[in-house]
């Protein structure tokens, strides 16, 4: 080795030879043809093969740790930017640019460390020739760089530099194989200009993500992912359904992901320039309806506050209402129909015509205090405050009729007399929600869809920020309710998860006990993300951070939650089930609660400098059709790990041991496999897509691989249990919280033909594919995904 | 006229001062920096700033209360009434400060980083073993607040009494651990018992009965309810922490001949020398023999009765043979506080015998010590199981303070984010 690669931060390695930094150009042979094609599209005609290794690379990027790093990020950027608007004036000239450059200086440590590091990788690369590598030299090649102690003072969440880190391998370890065929731009141009691309990219992304912070925008998928698509699979692919989201990490990473894939796939460097310049574009051109919405609707409240009788309320909603499409994307089908516009604002005006003046807002705001009395005590307290209360009582039912309306199908907008009875029912639905029970109580049992409880009677109170702009919805009233342990088993948390299991494992309560709780009902609105109610909600012992400590007790209030939890089933919300996945994304609308129980403390987790609510027992299934495989990842959290092997240690059978186990294994690989914690590695498959993948999939066929899945993997666990006693205790005494079992299936029942229903071919539901062997199981400390 | 204007101006300046010294004790920043208030559990910090914002803002109104009465006073009587309250709001200032002052200087001992990692988790311990019974009495469980300071022994302020200012009803258990003992946590058990005791009213109880069963020897029986309090709270301690409690016990207690054999009347502490000796009763009824019969015999062989005065020789010579009385009346006997259960029925001892401890120990390995999950669900016998282990192998406490201070670091890194 040279005596200039001395001070390299990269490790020594046998296959590290020196090379000129000239720019490594393949002579170009005649190579096989590379790709296989293995599927033959909806129509007939068969996958292009480059489509499909394209595909599957954009799976493998797809991490979900990453949309949860990117979600953190975002939520503290958020908490900082509301801490720069609280002194400052939203109206300053330049505003924008300004919180956008105090945010990038805020993660400017970040933002240097990371650029350093691939910086440093493409020049170690220039040294290097990474084609060489094994899979596992990469690794160490990439591991080498290291944040320095200097560096890590700076910044507390490193989560973005190791996300980055992590992609950077993937990549890489494309590229090679793509270059040792001689293929792509890493073929080409050599590592060093793939790094120094990737950093580019990423630099991309962290303004995506500051300006996300800023805006709070629906994320949707942004042109560049649709022209991909087209490109890839000569056709629009069905994206996931459901209504607006609040913030999506996963379009956002999945677009990120995209420009990663086109670095390693691009032919030339003018192809890929012009994909890049087309990812930068995309941000200049977003304008802040979040932002806009905000002051339209203060401006809203303000005028219909100190209306007098005579008034014509008319010019102010037809002045809000085109503030409030552009922050829904369903809103975007009105934009530019001036005349349906105007005749929703009219007969809006009407509806509310009662509800506003300053004659009228004191005796509504007064209601509205004594349904929210003693929550809201505290912030009222004024005369101005009450009127206020009014105003933005009304706005959120002119703002929740508008939504529901965008929504009608296109018939009902060209039809002014089905536009008005639809209109009207929305109005009636949002009142319902948002105003105080003052009909007389023969007009409820008339019509019952007036009021949405007879239970608490309280109403939904808009929550704002400093910067005026709405944080979420609160209800107000915190209902006490008793959990006994067979409500809890009832009631489904996120994935299909048992509230019992969360009352266990996250908040430690001891099974089998009834429970008391006072229950904070809360609803996400445009741009508002969990993290930062549960910062808002200093008062509320447990809330008050924005930490995934916090917002992970959040848990999703659907119709039969709210039935079961407070015998007021409309008090919940239903959403389809992707937005049931996870506490990072939600639909505009969507309801929580959050359990207040007296002398409860979370179980927290400690990973790095990372602080979570402990994990609750999990599996995270992948199918790999182009490997014709399953991999499974089995994680037991800390609590069960501990018990398996405590049942280990007293000599239990074998038997006995996976009674225990079976029920875990059974709702999780159930919960998995119904698209929860799936991923699908399929060449018609779009990442981020797998519910409206798995749509295309046979029930039965679905049905028939879970119940194998589920058989192999018991019948190889508990084999490999009884073998790997020692082991297993060994590792439960880990520092890590927990244990995984990383289990793959070697052609399970069924998965032939699941593939070839996702490439639209429909098949019968018969097989007589032989039963998987199970291929392999192996066990590590604490939480790990395939 | 105008001397009735040179009194306001008088008054005037003085009541605006309150009123401004009153708002200046509104900020819980002013009373504790804001790294104090982040070592404290989020759950305990908003209970604790809204006591002290109530308290504070009940002396601005009255301050506010105070300007009025000042801006419509027209005559000189007027004028002697504001200055009366005047004095009288000075009285409630200095009141408000003390129980200000007091929680200040509490979370002031959490400016230690370290320090404060260890308090968070001894909070978290103590509100567990009091939780443990509250809970299947349906009481709820007071927060706690435990800072470190100079002494000897544990104190505690206990949850729900009034404080110095007269309005503000303490809402957390303030519980002193004294520097010495930071790793020997024992004797915070004992104050828990103190406040569990407090709040089931099981004193009262627990002297009844001890008059009762002790009647053979009335006066004897008299002194030693007049003990109950701190008996209740040993019982408490040896339920949950077993021999540990009574080795750090003696170890606090072993002055010298005066102090172990001093009675004061009226003083709820029981007499040393008793005291040690009940507790070594309490490990053989519900143990056996064991290193306690070793810890007795020294006891007596140290402290001679020969020391004592002829009052105390001849309460110690009645008191001996009813010691298993008195240790059945306060382990094993139901009491109404209970809800007619004996206290072994709602804290098992057998559950920190030594056997079972060790066992626990050699079991677990070196999970007990690293799993999160062992942790949090046996903290509180990992104290019972360190204080047992300094017991025997005193030759190692130096070790085992270290794998002490190891688990709670550790503990604590995870309450941190709660």
């Amino acid at each position: 080795m040279s005596g200039e690669n001395i001070n390299s931060p990269f490790m020594s390695l046998e296959s590290f030879v020196y090379k000129d930094p000239e720019p490594m150009l393949l002579p170009q042979t005649n190579f096989a043809a590379p790709f296989e094609a293995k599927y033959l599209a909806e129509d007939g005609e068969a996958i292009d093969p480059e489509a499909e290794e394209y595909v599957v690379f954009l799976n493998e990027l797809q991490d979900d740790e990453f949309g949860e790093t990117l979600y953190e990020l975002i939520g503290e950027l958020t908490s900082k930017f509301e801490g720069i608007i609280e002194n400052e004036s939203v109206n300053q000239p330049n505003y924008r640019g300004e919180m956008l450059r105090r945010l990038e200086m805020y993660v400017d440590p970040l933002i240097k460390a990371t650029e350093s590091m691939l910086e440093t990788m493409a020049q170690g690369a220039e040294q290097t020739d990474l084609r060489t590598m094994s899979d596992l030299e990469i690794d160490e090649f990439i591991d080498s760089y290291v944040l320095s102690e200097e560096q890590q003072v700076k910044f507390e969440n490193w989560g973005f530099f190791k996300a980055i880190k992590k992609v950077a391998k993937k990549a890489v370890k494309k590229g090679v194989r793509l270059a040792k065929r001689g293929l792509k731009v890493a073929a080409k141009f050599g590592f060093g200009f793939v790094f120094r691309k990737l950093k580019k990219v990423a630099m991309q992304l962290m303004k995506k993500v500051v300006a996300t912070a800023i805006n709070k925008l629906p994320i949707y998928l942004r042109p560049a992912a649709h022209k991909l698509r087209k490109r890839y699979f000569g056709k629009e692919v069905e994206l996931e359904e459901g209504n607006d989201s609040v913030i999506d990490v996963g379009q956002l990473q999945l677009e990120f992901n995209i420009q990663v894939a086109e670095l390693i796939f691009a032919d030339n460097e003018l192809a890929l320039e012009m994909e890049e310049e087309h990812y930068h574009n995309e941000e200049s051109g977003i304008a802040n309806p979040i932002r806009e919405l905000s002051q339209a609707r203060e401006v809203f409240i303000q005028n219909i506050t100190n209306l007098n009788d005579q008034e014509d309320l008319l010019p102010h909603v037809e002045k809000f209402l085109p503030a409030i499409l552009p922050a829904l994307r369903i809103g975007i089908k009105l934009i530019g129909r001036e005349k349906t516009i105007k005749y929703i604002a009219g007969y809006v005006a009407k509806l509310i015509r009662r509800l506003v003046g300053s004659r009228l807002s004191k005796p509504l705001a007064d209601a509205i205090v004594r349904a929210g009395m003693g929550y809201f005590q505290l912030e009222v307290g004024s005369e101005q405050n009450e009127a206020r209360l009014a105003g933005t009582a009304v706005a959120a039912i002119v703002e929740e009729t508008v939504r529901k309306v965008a929504d009608f199908p296109e018939y009902v907008h060209e039809d002014p007399q089905l536009l008005e009875g639809f209109v009207l029912e929305a109005f009636e639905q949002a009142a319902a929600k948002y105003l105080p029970q003052l009909l007389p109580e023969e007009a409820y049992l008339k019509k019952p869809r007036l009021r949405h409880d007879i239970k608490y009677r309280g109403v939904w109170l808009s929550r704002s920020g400093k910067g005026k702009s709405i944080v979420f919805k609160k209800y107000s009233k915190v209902p006490r309710v008793k959990i006994s342990p067979h409500k809890a088993r009832a009631i489904k948390t996120f994935r299909k998860n048992r509230l019992n299991k969360f009352l266990q494992d996250q908040l430690g309560l001891p099974e089998g006990q009834t429970i008391e709780a006072q229950v904070h009902l809360y609803e996400l609105v445009s741009g508002s993300m969990l993290s930062q109610i549960t910062k808002f909600e200093q008062n509320v012992p447990g809330l008050g951070t924005a930490s995934p400590v916090a917002y992970d007790q959040l848990l999703p209030l659907t119709k039969e939650v709210a039935g079961l939890l407070l015998d007021e089933p409309e008090l919940g919300q239903d959403v389809v089930p992707r937005f049931l996945a996870s506490q990072q994304i939600g639909e505009i609308g969507q309801r929580y609660y959050f359990l207040e129980i007296e002398g409860m403390r979370p179980r927290v987790s400690v990973e790095g400098s990372k602080k979570m609510l402990s994990r609750s027992s999990q599996a995270h299934a992948i199918l790999d059709f182009p490997k014709n495989q399953a991999q499974i990842s089995l994680y037991l959290n800390e609590r069960e790990a501990q018990e398996l092997t405590t049942q280990l240690r007293d000599h239990q059978t074998i038997g006995a041991v996976m009674v225990s186990l079976s029920e875990l294994l059974d709702e999780q690989v159930k919960s998995a496999f119904s698209g929860y914690q799936l991923k699908l590695i399929h060449g018609s498959v779009m990442p981020n897509s797998t519910f409206t993948a798995l749509k295309r999939v046979p029930v039965k066929l679905l049905e028939r691989l879970t119940t194998n899945v589920k058989e192999l993997l018991g019948r190889g666990l508990s084999n490999f249990i009884k073998k790997n006693y020692e082991k297993l205790i060994q590792i439960a005494a880990d520092p890590a919280d927990g244990l995984t079992f990383q289990i793959i299936l070697k052609d399970p029942l069924g998965m032939t033909k699941i593939g070839e229903a996702l490439a639209g071919r429909i098949t019968p539901a018969d097989s007589n594919t032989v039963d998987a062997q199970l291929f392999d199981i192996q066990i590590v400390a604490g939480y790990a995904r395939n | 006229m105008r001397e009735i204007e040179f009194i306001r101006e008088q008054l005037s300046r003085q009541v605006n001062h309150w009123v401004l010294a009153a708002n200046r004790l509104n900020n819980p920043n002013d009373l504790g920096s804001p790294d104090d208030w982040e070592s404290l559990e989020r759950y305990l910090r908003i209970t604790l700033r809204r006591t002290l914002r109530e308290s504070s803002q009940r002396l601005i109104q009255r301050a506010m209360r105070l300007q009025s009465e000042l801006s419509v006073a027209r005559t000189a009587t007027d004028l002697k009434k504001v200055k009366k309250h005047i004095v009288e709001f000075r009285r409630t200032y200095l009141h408000t400060e003390t129980t200000l002052d007091f929680y200040a200087d509490t979370i002031a001992t959490r400016g230690n980083p370290k320090i404060g990692d260890v308090l968070r988790v001894l909070d978290s311990l103590v509100f567990r073993s009091m939780k443990q019974v509250l809970d299947r009495l349906n009481q709820p469980t007071p927060n706690v607040l435990t800072y470190i300071d100079k002494g000897l022994g544990a104190s505690i302020l206990k949850a729900g009494l009034r404080l110095w200012d007269g309005g503000t009803v303490n809402p957390v258990a303030v519980i002193k651990i004294v520097r010495h003992n930071l790793m020997r946590p024992t004797s915070l058990v004992h104050e828990a018992g103190h406040q569990v005791a407090h709040i089931t009213r099981w004193n009262q109880e627990l002297a009844q009965r001890l008059e009762s069963n002790l009647s053979t020897h009335p006066q004897v029986g008299k002194v030693w309810a007049s003990w109950s309090s701190e008996i209740a709270a040993d019982s408490f301690a040896f339920a949950h922490m077993g021999y540990a409690a009574i080795a750090s016990l003696h170890d606090v207690l072993s002055g010298d001949d005066r102090f172990v054999f001093r009675f004061n009347r009226g003083d709820p502490h029981p007499l040393s020398y008793l005291r040690v000796l009940l507790g070594t009763a309490m490990c053989r009824r519900a143990y056996g023999a064991g290193p306690w019969d070793s810890l007795e015999h020294v006891w007596r062989r140290l402290y001679r009765l020969s020391s004592a005065t002829p009052m105390v020789h001849k309460l110690v010579k009645a008191s001996l043979p009813l010691l298993s009385e008195v240790v059945e009346t306060c382990l094993y006997e139901p009491m109404a506080s209970f809800g007619n259960r004996p206290l072994v029925e709602l804290v098992n001892p057998e559950r920190v015998s030594p056997i079972i401890l060790l066992r626990l120990e050699s079991e677990l390995g070196d999970a007990l010590y690293q799993s999160t999950h062992w942790l949090w669900t046996e903290a509180l016998r990992l104290v019972a199981l360190n204080g047992l282990q300094i017991a025997i192998h005193p030759e190692q406490m130096a070790t085992l303070y270290s794998v002490q201070q190891e688990w709670i670091l550790k503990l604590s890194n995870t309450l941190k984010a709660t």
